[in-house]
């Protein structure tokens, strides 16, 4: 699995729903990830590549890392990883 | 009276548009509905299931086009679970008998206003007295000198004991228990769980003295106001001295524990499995989401939130949002909770391995 493959994954566990079905453009309020869900999909992005996810809680869309989408959070993920191995 | 939409949508304060006088039996989810039942559709999400039932009429979403659905006539919510609260009023017309049922023991000295109903076995008590209209289900108890107001719907098997008063339109689900005795002891010396409390659990010895728990009665009886209600099976205990009270307003799921003395306020919400323990005030328009135990002694401000399964064991501020155990304010909790997550990893670094997985491909 490649990095966009294994967030999608980790998206589509919190969502219940098959990883084929999410889409970039997709919110993760559409996909009924919110509050603590959103909080646990971080985590396991955390766990996954072992990278810190800078987020608050309360304002997902806020700081540097952009959690409003499932296509934004790829890109947030790729950031980090690119920054830890540099 | 026969129901139709447009009768419906008057009872809702909603327009009705197309044939309002199309005839409607009940309510169904949109695949369900039969051509008789209006299909609740208070999203987009339901549109396609409008198609596979047989609705002719449907409460819509806002901006729905009607006609496009393939509907005769619609109603619009403009918020939908509102509609529904009022939709499923108008729909939940079930008969209660008048008048006092043969098998019922009613006390001679009980005053029953006009209208009440008293079901098979219930039991009235001496002095009690039912407000005009309130319905009591089979083998409710009503204990001498109970008060409940106009209007009440008492389910069957509900207990008020003495000394509970009741406002007017209190709906009282199956089996709740008001005013059974508070859970209140104590031992002619300071006991251990007293000492605890001081010390916070340090340096703490077994008093040794005469464990005998010494029964403190309830003579306060439980103060309900107006528009309250309260759930299958749960209880409310009676106040030592003076009343354990619930405010106007206030909603109590089933399986709940209101403990001896509590003070609750207005519009509260307190979710299944919620536990209150003694003498504990909780403001107006609490919400206590389900499983929350909330410790004795304690003071709850106004507009406070406490999310599921949290355990309350100090004050909690107006206006708060609190979680986890120790009750914490939300934000400080999911801080606390992501930096024991991030434990693990972090303890791996410290001993100097790599972690095996989750690095890069």
């Amino acid at each position: 699995m490649d990095l966009r493959e294994r967030v999608v994954a980790i998206l589509a566990e919190q969502a219940l729903l098959d990883p084929a079905d999410l889409r970039d453009d997709m919110t993760l309020g559409e996909l009924g990830i919110a509050s603590l869900a959103l909080v646990e999909s971080l985590f396991a992005i955390e766990e996954a590549f072992d990278v810190s996810v800078p987020f608050n809680a309360s304002a997902p869309e806020a700081g540097d890392f952009d959690a409003s989408t499932v296509g934004s959070v790829v890109a947030a993920v790729e950031r980090l990883v690119a920054a830890r191995a540099a | 009276m026969d129901l139709t939409v447009g009768r419906l949508a008057a009872a809702l304060g909603a327009e009705a548009l197309g044939d309002a006088s199309l005839p409607l039996r009940g309510a169904a989810e949109p695949a369900a509905a039969g051509p008789d039942d209006l299909a609740v559709a208070l999203s987009p999400h339901w549109a396609e299931a409008l198609g596979r039932g047989r609705a002719r009429a449907a409460l819509l979403w806002p901006g729905a086009d009607w006609r496009a659905l393939g509907l005769q006539a619609a109603i619009v919510a403009p918020r939908g679970r509102l509609a529904m609260a009022r939709l499923t009023q108008a729909l939940d017309q079930e008969e209660w008998p008048e008048g006092v049922h043969p098998s019922a023991v009613v006390d001679p000295s009980a005053h029953l206003g006009s209208g009440v109903s008293v079901g098979p076995l219930a039991v009235v008590g001496a002095g009690a007295r039912l407000g005009a209209g309130t319905r009591l289900g089979a083998q409710v108890t009503v204990s001498p000198g109970v008060v409940v107001g106009e209007g009440g719907l008492i389910h069957p098997g509900v207990r008020l004991q003495r000394r509970v008063t009741i406002g007017a339109r209190a709906i009282l689900q199956p089996g709740a228990v008001i005013g059974g005795d508070g859970f209140s002891f104590v031992t002619a010396e300071p006991a251990l769980l007293e000492t605890a409390r001081h010390t916070a659990g340090v340096g703490v010895e077994p008093p040794g003295g005469d464990p005998t728990w010494h029964r403190i009665h309830s003579l306060g009886g439980v103060e309900i106001g107006c528009d309250v209600e309260v759930g299958a099976n749960s209880t409310i205990d009676a106040g030592t001295i003076r009343a354990t009270r619930v405010g106007d307003g206030t909603k109590i799921d089933n399986l709940v524990q209101i403990g001896h003395n509590v003070v609750i306020g207005r519009h509260c919400l307190l979710c299944g499995h919620v536990g209150v323990a003694g003498s504990t005030r909780i403001g107006d328009r609490v919400v206590l989401a389900g499983g929350v135990g909330v410790a004795d002694n304690l003071a709850i401000g106004d507009d406070a939130v406490v999310t599921a399964g949290s355990g309350v064991l100090s004050n909690v501020a107006p206006g708060r949002v609190m979680m986890g155990t120790p009750a914490t304010r939300m934000d400080q909790q999911i801080a606390i909770y992501k930096a024991l997550r991030r434990l693990p990893r972090l303890l791996g670094r410290l001993a100097g391995g790599v972690p095996k997985d989750g690095g890069s491909d």
